[in-house]
């Protein structure tokens, strides 16, 4: 099969007139879903850039495959004042990539550059908002101050590479030349960028955590998610996420299915849609009518036919991942009769006999706004629409690239909204619930206002103890199962693709890339002839 | 004759300024923030972010001092910084040209030197079977969506058979190579890409060309050329060719501008570092200098070709020098 | 001279494309073509077709489950195709071609047979009304240029040249942002990015023909400038932009098909035979990848080929040739 690949790159080889010198060396053929703009993860927030700089760069905590937070730089610290400080110890004699010693002052520096608006931090800097002060107290000691409590104190410096002060030193942040050839202390060494081409990183001998188990790693930019299974198939990818079609397509075939394993791994992540209450319609108000939407809305079938089982209906923005999960609430079922019903209760009820229903003369017609791009979205959407139409409820779909869905969504533009979210790996319910982060201000895109929910939020957010917390966002998935704010449609698992010769791949809720030593765990057995 | 090249290059730098102005004000006005570098699937950025951006572009400034501000440093061939890499437009642009310049070069000498003889001899031997088969062929090609015929492509021939590489511009190590196995190896990642954005254009041209040559055929030199007995081949290559020159030139000046245009879906599938997925990203990022860079860019060829062709249809008919209104 | 068989066989197809997308409520829908109730008869199919069916509709048609029988119903006559093109069934997700789905179902159970025909509606519409709009610019713009003097040319000539180098994906970006989705507002974004080159080509062509000697002789003998442009100049230009115009149709079918790729095509849950090709992507289901590529090819060759012949009807002077 790959026979003429072979012999046409042997020919090219020998043109060349030598082989390629690192062809012994076991190389990790990965992707980059788009080329990252930068390797800077404090300024560039995707999740590109995040991989790469997890690699060069280390962080002072991460998660380990099971979400707990374990040491990297920092070995070990102290919280004290439920978050309002908190002392990092960090890992003695840890040399940066160039030589120069990693000292507390790095860490002070990464936190300076967050904190500063001009470094455009946006996805990083609100959650340090309320950081008030930092002090180096020795080369391996440094301490936050906060000027209230914050449960996640720790477990955001999860998300923050820790950049060397002396390589950014003179030069402007954005436009450093380290952005783009990135200087460590992390397990991979920096290599080689070309743009548009390949990015290459090797392991680092000298690196103060565990061995990596794989020498080299080339990324790819491959945007085209069906390049990338294409990819994977023709052998020249170890490993990418399939769609449910992709691994129905390879189980199908011995062939396919002897150089592919596939796994699904759970992920941090929902699809929902989210009812604007903020009273600029006449519909999503009324609690009875968003949960006649969940329930007009085959969400079983969803899952089961269109994901193929990658994934579960969800209830909220809780992953069952999470330690704060409520498993003993159960959805609302699919039940059109249920649904008709509440629109009833509601007083919605086609009085004019037009067939759709309506109330004091508005008919009940709303467009949902949603990104453009994504299949399993819109179909779920499609049936949505569908079932709403035989209840005489009619549902346009707008589709918006992403800048102009952001912005109206952003803004609370629209009657009904879909969309995914990312999941954070804690419960911290403020900026979505709470109703001072309704419309514009915060991520309440839905405007949900409840006055429990409000003080459950604000209060367990400032707790450290998990069993209390667990208890109010218990009771906060309760509330929002019985409001529904939001029609949560499926927490979306990952289907993962792997060649056969690539071992130890552990998935993460977080990603594939997302734990630690996770990835340094990689390895890549000799290829069998 | 100099007289009219000086203002004809004078019309062209207005005309340059138009289309920039035009697009800087359509892209000002059209909604949206220039994103900075986050998942969709995430919060959008805090307002202290975005008018820290803002102030680093100088995006508070009134409209027209923007405009004067970029157009003046573009006289410097200075093209501003990316709002999204912070690297200059230039650099970035620069980057990606030899890649999409060498795919579309490719592409419009295959367009051309199989299209226009396949044109002429269905000219030649008009309605004959050979005529039928080539524009039926053609116009099927043609009628096939280029990005699903990438797809098949990559299905059958780079993942099933394994002779072409599935995507990206370069085998992996071939950085290391010579200059002739680099070569080769850029030829063979380009032979996918290369007919997916030829083989549509195949037709077209191919009709037009036969179209043109049947109207030169019937044309009163023609006839005379063949009652004076020359041979068919003749007749068509040194008289009907000779004289449809004219079309072939309008439709280069056309096609001159798809030099440094690069096409989205054929780039995306097959991971080209092109300008066109440049164009598309930096349209959904709302990167400003990015897109007016690459505005500048077309425009100047889009100028140049109707420059050149204007200037080769003075060349080839003096009578056109006579000002059009001949009352 | 043309074939006459051929000629007739591509009429003939382009007539069966025009009455499949005129008709398609009539071929495919959950609707029956004739209802008998208790009260009487009646024609809810009738009520979906374009134009007159406004005038059969009545409130409530278009919101009622038809798979179920009707209040009192008696007897119905269903349509040959009795699917409509947005009916969902997940138990018949991704079914293979069989009686009960002639060409099989899509992803979500959507009758194929049923998106293909009212597909025909959809596509046909963004190429016509794309190129209309393209080809009254363009024309217009380009005898205008190409007629009118120094001071049109060159107001005309420098338009072009800005249309040509604006992005045109954005213009459709642009558009969208501001008013909400639909066929026809797609179609004519489309036709906006088309006509310069249709402009272009008028304007060479009116140029080359206003010196002709035909041309010189008319206005000798008194035509006004109208005259001269409308009988003696521009049926004589239209070979070339003709020819190109059928490309345009064709070739906004396929923007079409590209924009669905990238996810900007018609809005859900129209079909179009662009974006049922990419909707097919990756589903490994041949009768989704099959048949809308086979509606999307006849179709565009049908165009060209009549492109093709009506060029040649047109222009006198080939018809003299003998091969």
């Amino acid at each position: 099969m790959k026979g003429h690949a072979a012999i046409a790159v042997t020919l090219m080889a020998a043109l060349a007139g030598c082989g390629t010198p690192e062809s012994g060396t076991p190389t990790l053929r990965a992707y980059l879903s788009s080329e990252p703009a930068s390797l800077n993860a404090v300024t560039q927030g995707d999740f590109n850039t995040e991989i790469i700089a997890k690699l060069v760069g280390d962080t002072l905590v991460d998660f380990d495959a099971r979400l707990n937070i374990v040491p990297r730089l920092a070995d070990s610290w102290d919280v004290e004042g439920d978050g309002r400080r908190v002392v990092f110890h960090l890992h003695p004699g840890v040399n940066w990539h160039d030589g120069v010693p990693f000292t507390a002052d790095d860490v002070a520096f990464t936190l300076e550059k967050v904190l500063d608006p001009a470094s455009l931090a946006a996805g990083k800097r609100p959650y340090f908002e309320t950081v008030t002060g930092w002090q180096v107290l020795d080369d391996n000691t440094v301490e936050i101050s906060r000027n209230e409590p914050y449960a996640r104190a720790v477990e955001v410096w999860a998300m923050l590479p820790i950049l060397a002060r002396h390589v950014y030193a003179g030069q402007d942040f954005l436009e450093a030349a380290a952005n783009r050839s990135p200087v460590g202390t992390g397990p991979y060494r920096f290599v080689e960028w070309q743009a548009g081409s390949s990015l290459e990183l090797a392991a680092n001998p000298d690196y103060f955590g565990p061995r990596p188990g794989i020498p080299r790693i080339i990324f790819r930019p491959l945007p085209d998610p069906a390049t990338r299974v294409a990819a994977l198939l023709a052998g020249d990818l170890d490993f990418t996420s399939l769609r449910p079609v992709d691994r129905e397509r390879i189980q199908a075939d011995p062939d396919l299915s002897r150089r592919v394993r596939i796994t699904q791994v759970e992920r941090l992540f929902v699809w929902y849609i989210a009812w604007n209450q903020d009273g600029s319609n006449p519909f999503f108000t009324d609690p009875r009518v968003r949960r006649a939407m969940t329930q007009a809305l085959d969400r079983e079938g969803f899952v089961r036919d269109v994901l193929q089982g990658a994934g579960q209906v969800a209830t909220s923005l809780v992953h069952p991942a999470m330690w704060s999960f409520r498993a003993d609430i159960e959805p609302w079922p699919f039940d059109r009769r249920a649904a008709a019903g509440l629109l009833d209760a509601a007083g919605w009820e086609d009085h004019d006999g037009d067939g759709l229903r309506d109330r004091n003369g508005t008919p009940f017609s709303f467009t949902l706004l949603m990104p453009v791009g994504n299949q399993e979205l819109i179909r779920a959407m499609t049936l949505l629409q569908e079932s709403l139409r035989t209840l005489g409820v009619e549902m346009a779909i707008h589709k918006l690239e992403y800048n102009l869905y952001r912005a109206d969504r952003d803004a609370g533009r629209f009657a009904a909204m879909a969309g995914g979210w990312v999941l954070d790996t804690d419960p911290d319910c403020y900026d979505f619930w709470h109703s001072s982060q309704a419309r514009g201000s915060g991520i309440n895109y839905a405007s949900y206002k409840d006055a429990e929910v409000d003080t459950l939020c604000a209060e367990a957010r400032r707790l450290v103890d998990r069993d209390e917390r667990a208890a109010m966002y218990g009771r906060v998935q309760e509330i929002i199962h019985r409001d529904q704010p939001n029609t949560f449609l499926a927490y979306r698992d990952t289907l993962l693709g792997l060649s056969r010769r690539l071992q130890g791949v552990e998935g993460s809720p977080r990603s594939v890339w997302g734990s630690y030593p996770g990835p340094l765990n990689w390895r890549l057995e000799a290829e069998t002839p | 004759m100099i007289a009219y090249l000086f203002r004809r290059l004078l019309v062209a730098g207005s005309t340059l300024v138009g289309i920039t102005l035009v697009t800087f004000v359509v892209l000002h006005l059209t909604p949206g923030e220039p994103a900075l570098g986050l998942d969709v699937e995430t919060r959008g950025p805090d307002p202290a972010t975005i008018q820290a951006l803002r102030t680093r572009y100088g995006l508070d400034r009134p409209l027209a001092v923007q405009y004067l501000d970029w157009a003046g440093r573009v006289a410097r061939l200075d093209f501003g910084r990316s709002m999204v890499d912070h690297r200059p437009v230039r650099t970035r642009i620069l980057e990606r040209l030899p890649r999409t310049l060498a795919l579309n070069l490719a592409a419009l000498g295959i367009i051309f030197t199989v299209a226009i003889p396949l044109g002429a001899l269905s000219a030649a031997r008009r309605d004959s079977a050979i005529d039928r088969a080539a524009g039926f062929t053609l116009s099927t090609l043609y009628a096939l969506p280029s990005f699903w015929v990438a797809l098949l492509l990559q299905a059958g021939l780079a993942v099933g058979l394994g002779w072409f590489p599935l995507a990206g511009p370069a085998s992996e190590g071939a950085a290391a190579w010579n200059l002739p196995a680099r070569w080769l190896d850029g030829l063979w990642h380009m032979a996918l890409p290369v007919f997916c954005l030829s083989y549509g254009s195949l037709a077209f041209v191919a009709r037009f060309a036969r179209a043109n040559l049947l109207e030169a055929l019937a044309s009163e030199s023609v006839r005379s050329a063949r009652s004076r007995g020359l041979g068919p081949g003749r007749v068509l290559w040194r008289h009907a060719l000779g004289q449809s020159w004219i079309p072939f030139l309008t439709l280069a000046g056309l096609l001159l501008p798809t030099l440094v245009s690069g096409s989205v879906l054929i780039e995306r599938i097959f991971a080209w570092p092109g300008l066109g997925a440049l164009l598309y990203e930096s349209l959904f990022t709302r990167d400003y200098p990015t897109i007016l860079g690459l505005t500048v860019l077309s425009a100047t060829l889009v100028v140049a070709g109707t420059l050149i062709t204007d200037i080769l249809y003075l060349l080839a008919d003096p009578r056109l020098r006579r000002p059009a209104r001949a009352s | 001279m043309i074939p006459r068989r051929k000629m007739r066989l591509g009429t003939l197809a382009l007539m069966v494309l025009a009455a499949v997308a005129l008709g398609a409520p009539l071929l495919a829908n959950d609707r029956p073509l004739i209802l008998l109730r208790g009260e009487g008869l009646q024609f809810p199919a009738l009520g979906e077709i374009p134009l007159l069916g406004r005038l059969l509709e009545q409130p409530g048609w278009s919101r009622r489950d038809w798979s179920l029988p009707q209040q009192s119903e008696r007897w119905r006559l269903a349509p040959p195709i009795p699917y409509s093109y947005r009916q969902v069934s997940l138990a018949d997700r991704y079914a293979p071609p069989s009686w009960r789905h002639i060409l099989g179902a899509d992803a979500l159970g959507r009758d194929l047979a049923a998106r293909v025909i009212h597909g025909t509606t959809v596509s046909l519409q963004v190429g016509l009304v794309s190129t209309s709009v393209a080809l009254a610019i363009g024309v217009l713009l380009g005898a205008l240029a190409g007629f009118s003097g120094r001071a049109a040319d060159f107001v005309v000539s420098r338009g072009i040249e800005v249309a040509l180098a604006f992005p045109t994906f954005f213009l459709l970006l642009a558009v969208l942002s501001f008013l909400p989705p639909s066929v026809p507002l797609l179609a004519v974004v489309i036709g906006l990015t088309r006509w310069p080159s249709l402009a272009r080509y008028t304007r060479a062509e009116v140029m080359r023909l206003a010196r002709a000697p035909l041309v010189e002789a008319a206005r000798a003998a008194g035509a006004g400038p109208a005259r001269v442009l409308f009988l003696h100049i521009l049926p004589h230009s239209l070979t070339p932009v003709l020819v190109a115009a059928t490309f345009q149709m064709a070739g906004a079918m396929l923007v079409e098909a590209g924009l669905s790729f990238l996810g900007f095509g018609v809005p859900e849950p129209l079909p179009s035979w662009g974006g049922l090709l990419s909707q097919a992507q990756g589903s490994g289901r041949w009768w989704l990848v099959l048949f809308p590529g086979l509606a999307l090819t006849l179709a565009i060759t049908t165009i060209q080929t009549l492109g093709d012949q009506y060029r040649d009807k047109l222009d006198p002077r080939l018809s003299r040739l003998q091969p």
